[in-house]
This record gives structure tokens, C-alpha cells and sequence, in this order.
């Protein structure tokens, strides 16, 4: 069930954006689109979920060790 | 042009060495720059805050430092005395900062941003703050107080962004020395749009405290100056490992290795990969953009480099990690006040930052996944190779009144792979389109690397000729 608008405009209320929501609803909806069309163009060469990652080191503490 | 050059067309360097022989004078320099911006940008918009109290009072005090410096036989800083634009979301304590936006209206910095700190300290004289892109993204707004800032080549065209006043206003003669930001390439697209250099360092080279984040993790201090050398002197100076910025780091060279780098010009060994996908596959460029690659190449090569064919994942890769990772970040700084007070910014930027609040988690996650792959892909490409030949932008500048034909050519470039990947690039004038505005090479390095870079830019430099200048079709000073 919706408020109204659909799912893109459940979102934004659900995200405070309750402003947009009444002024620009069209924007909004161009807005998830984009934001989809962005998130699909990203294609995974090896890493995969579940490989370790992220790639993140933490350096061994200065001077002699004890 | 015959007889000496106007003080307001010299560079860090030609300051600098005639300020050591006392054959020049910071106060008047600062009156020429002046009285060129008095003349031409009620036409460009570069300013939108200019200081001329400050700066008068920052040309004489660099005026006693010099004498100082004369009298106890001491080198200044290559800044001392040098006209400098601030782009409009780096804090300046005490003047205006608005990034651009209706949303910050009235906001006065009490602090200096740390790159700031760094120019009062060595003696530059900060002009003031000039146009940029709202919030540093995107496209020029024509919804908005301040009008965008124009293309000296050309008033009607644009003159690339979002750190448009500082590629608009050293091309102008306005300042030596713009301070501008770099998160898709938005130092290198004014540069190249204007014909003149613009620098991105590698990642934390340059601390952005004070600096008006558009995306944290993409987001870099960039430089535009009128060569390579000047793009050297300038970095040397304010490359600073700052405690109080996570990103900074030490960089491990001085400001002597890439002052002596940039005047060896020798070639010989060097090898060279011509990433060619960018601009004959992925968009295919304007003639004049391949055509000054092409020139390019065969300079360098003809100067002993080894130029080979480089292939590196197509653009659209780059294109895409940045986007995700731009609205995420870009999000996490708006939301408040896209919730709170969406009217008060353009309509472009409305479009666009609202764009993070659709995406999730794990968009993010895997944004960054493929960046981590694509960070290794270039560094292992800089085991094979020394230096990137690759294009900037694809087209010269579009027209103000043809915006589709704008947001068409802002996206068409190969300046963002290095945002993604945190390696210092360099864009650098090749010559110019059949419509009269400039077109631009870029070439890049591994990390830190920079010192090579800025040798082979000012050997390309030196290869391709003195860079044409602006015909100004409206009156100069």
C-alpha cells in the first residue's frame, strides 16, 4: 500500500524529503531512475560478496617490537 | 605582442624571477590585475566576491617581505606576491562563502581553509572568491544570484566547471593562480575548456580542510596555472601534510624535486601508454581533441619516449563507481537541507543531489568494490608504463545557449578515471577547435609520481610551442 505516488514517493516521505514530495514529485521519480541506471551500471570484474573485502590494512605499530 | 608583456599576463615563475631582481612590484601587479578585471569581468563573472582591500594590504606586506628578503640574502616562497582566485567553496576567513548556492546565503567563514593558511603564510595575495558550479557539481546554473562565470575565448561558451572562475580567470590574466576542487575533474575541465593547466595531485597531497566537501573520498584541492612549471612551483608550496585532515599524507618529495624535474626536458626511455580507447571508442572525440593527441604522441615519441597503445577498462566504468559514490556522499552532506529547504537551491542541483537518496547500501558497497579492482588495474598499468597519454575533454566548450549541447559535452571525458583512482593527471592546452576554443591533452602517473609528471608536462610544453592566448574580442586595459 502507498501514500500516494508510488513507491519513489513512499521513499522520499519515508526520507524527510516531504517538500520535494508536494513540489516535485516528477522530479523525485527522474531522481530514482537515475539513481538505478547508476547503480546498475556497475559490474564486478573478481571481487565478489563473501571474498574478503575491503581491501584494508592497518599498519604494525612504530619501533621495536616487544 | 611586441615590447615587455603586461604585468597581468605573467605567470608564478616570470613573478617570481622579477621580484628577485626588484625589476617588479607586487603592488603593481596587483593594480594590473585589477585594472584587467575592472575592464573584462563585467563580462566573464569570475568574481563573485573580489577583496581588493585584502588583496591591496597582502601586495604591500609581500612588497616588505621582499625587501626583507633582499636585505638578508634569503629566497622567498615562489607564492610570495602572487595574485591568487579562490574558488567559492574554499573558506577564506572573513569573506563570503555561499558555494554557489541560495543555501548558504550570508554564510562568513570565521577560519582560513588549511590550503588558505598555507597562502597567507608564504606571502600570496588573495584576490578573492570566484564563481563555481553550485556546491561544485554538475552543470552552470542560470537559476541562481551569481551568473555563471564565461569563456575568455568566448563569452557565449562556457568555460568548463565546476571550478569554472579559476579556469575563466587565469586565461583572463586576472590571477596567476587559481585554487579550484576535483572530484570528476573539475580543474582539468576549466583548464582544458580555457586553454590553460590544471592540476590534480594525488590523492591527500593537498589538505581540503576548510573545503566544501562535494564527495569525501573523490574530492581533491586541484591547481590551475598558466604552465606546468608554475603548476609545479605551486604544488611544491602548498602541498602540506596537514594532522587535522584524514586524506593528507607526507608526500615523499619536496618542493625541489619538482622544481629541478620541471626543467629537465629529456625523454629518452620514458614509457609512454596512449590510452586511445577513451577517445576513438568510448566517445569518440571532436578531430581537433584526436588530432592533438595524435601530435602529442608523436612529440613525445620524437623525443625518445616509448609511445605504446594502453588499454584500460572503458570509461564507462570509471563513469559509473563515480557516479554511485558521488550521490551517496554528496547525500550524506545535503539531506538536511534538501529536506529542509529544497527551494533554495537550483534546479539543476535539486536534480542531482537528491539522486543518493534512491540508492542503497549496497550500491555503495559494490561501488566501491569495483573501485578497489579499478585502483589495481591502474596501478599494475603503472608497472608497465610511466606516464598516461590520454584525452580530457572529448569536445572544445559548448555554448551557454545550447544547454542539452552542454550537459552532452561535460560528460564526455576521461578526467574522472583518475578521481576514481586517486592518481595525480594533468591537463595541458594542445591547440585549438575549427570553432576557436581550446583544446586539451591530459597526461597522468602512478601515485605520487609527481615529480615525473609535471617533467614530462613541461617537456610537452616545450615540444608543442608557446600556447595561443585568447583573442579578447572586447576592450583590454
Amino acid at each position: 500500500m502507498t501514500a500516494g505516488g508510488g513507491p519513489v514517493l513512499d521513499r522520499a516521505r519515508a526520507l524527510g524529503l516531504d517538500r520535494l514530495v508536494a513540489a516535485e514529485p516528477g522530479l523525485l521519480i527522474a531522481a530514482a531512475g537515475r539513481a538505478r541506471a547508476a547503480a546498475s551500471a556497475i559490474r564486478l570484474d573478481e571481487a565478489r560478496p563473501g571474498e574478503p573485502w575491503p581491501p584494508m590494512r592497518v599498519a604494525p605499530p612504530a619501533g621495536p617490537r616487544r | 605582442m611586441n615590447g615587455p608583456r603586461p604585468l597581468w599576463s605573467l605567470g608564478i615563475a616570470a613573478l617570481g624571477a622579477g621580484y628577485a631582481d626588484g625589476s617588479l612590484d607586487p603592488v603593481q601587479v596587483l593594480e594590473s590585475c585589477l585594472g584587467r578585471i575592472a575592464a573584462l569581468d563585467p563580462t566573464l563573472n569570475v568574481f563573485v566576491h573580489l577583496d581588493v582591500e585584502g588583496a591591496g594590504n597582502a601586495a604591500m606586506a609581500a612588497r616588505e617581505s621582499l625587501a626583507r628578503h633582499r636585505r638578508h640574502g634569503t629566497m622567498p616562497s615562489p607564492l610570495l606576491g602572487v595574485p591568487v582566485g579562490i574558488k567559492d567553496i574554499v573558506e577564506v576567513a572573513g569573506l563570503p562563502m555561499t558555494c554557489g548556492s541560495r543555501v548558504l546565503a550570508g554564510n562568513v567563514p570565521d577560519r582560513d581553509a588549511a590550503v588558505v593558511e598555507t597562502l597567507r603564510e608564504v606571502g600570496a595575495v588573495i584576490l578573492g572568491k570566484v564563481a563555481t558550479h553550485e556546491f561544485a557539481n554538475g552543470l552552470p546554473s542560470l537559476d541562481l544570484p551569481d551568473p555563471p562565470a564565461r569563456n575568455p575565448w568566448n563569452p557565449g561558451h562556457h568555460p568548463g566547471g565546476s571550478s569554472s572562475g579559476c579556469g575563466a580567470g587565469v586565461a583572463a590574466g586576472f590571477f596567476a593562480l587559481g585554487i579550484g576542487s576535483d572530484t570528476g575533474g573539475s580543474v582539468r575541465h576549466p583548464a582544458s575548456a580555457c586553454g590553460v593547466v590544471g592540476l590534480k595531485a594525488s590523492y591527500g597531497a593537498i589538505s581540503r580542510r576548510g573545503v566544501f566537501p562535494l564527495a569525501p573520498t573523490l574530492d581533491h584541492v586541484g591547481l590551475i596555472t598558466r604552465d606546468a612549471a608554475d603548476a609545479a612551483l605551486a604544488l611544491g608550496a602548498l602541498a602540506r601534510p596537514d594532522p587535522r585532515e584524514p586524506s593528507s599524507i607526507r608526500p615523499p618529495w619536496t618542493p625541489a624535486d619538482l622544481g629541478a624535474a620541471a626543467e629537465a626536458t629529456g625523454l629518452r626511455g620514458l614509457r609512454v601508454g596512449f590510452v586511445r580507447h577513451f577517445h576513438e571508442v568510448d566517445m569518440p572525440a571532436d578531430p581537433a581533441v584526436a588530432a592533438g593527441l595524435e601530435r602529442a604522441a608523436a612529440l613525445l615519441a620524437g623525443a625518445g619516449a616509448e609511445v605504446a597503445d594502453c588499454a584500460l577498462a572503458p570509461a564507462t566504468e570509471y563513469f559509473g563507481v563515480n557516479r554511485v559514490i558521488l550521490h551517496a556522499e554528496a547525500w550524506a552532506i545535503h539531506a538536511r537541507w534538501l529536506r529542509d529547504r529544497p527551494e533554495r537551491y537550483g534546479l539543476t542541483q535539486r536534480e542531482a543531489l537528491v539522486v543518493g537518496a534512491f540508492l542503497d547500501a549496497g550500491d555503495l558497497v559494490r561501488a566501491q568494490m569495483r573501485r578497489a579492482e579499478l585502483v589495481a588495474q591502474m596501478t599494475e598499468t603503472f608497472s608497465r608504463f610511466d606516464i598516461l597519454l590520454c584525452a580530457s575533454s572529448m569536445d572544445p566548450a559548448g555554448r551557454f545557449d545550447d544547454p542539452a549541447g552542454t550537459a552532452r559535452t561535460y560528460g564526455r571525458q576521461a578526467r574522472t578515471p583518475f578521481n576514481v583512482t586517486g592518481h595525480p593527471a594533468i591537463a595541458l592546452m594542445s591547440g585549438l577547435a575549427g570553432n576557436g576554443l581550446p583544446v586539451a591533452i591530459q597526461l597522468a602517473a602512478a601515485a605520487f609520481a609527481e615529480p615525473l609528471l609535471l617533467r614530462v608536462a613541461r617537456a610537452y610544453e616545450a615540444l608543442r610551442g608557446p600556447a595561443p592566448q585568447p583573442p579578447l574580442p572586447y576592450p583590454a586595459p
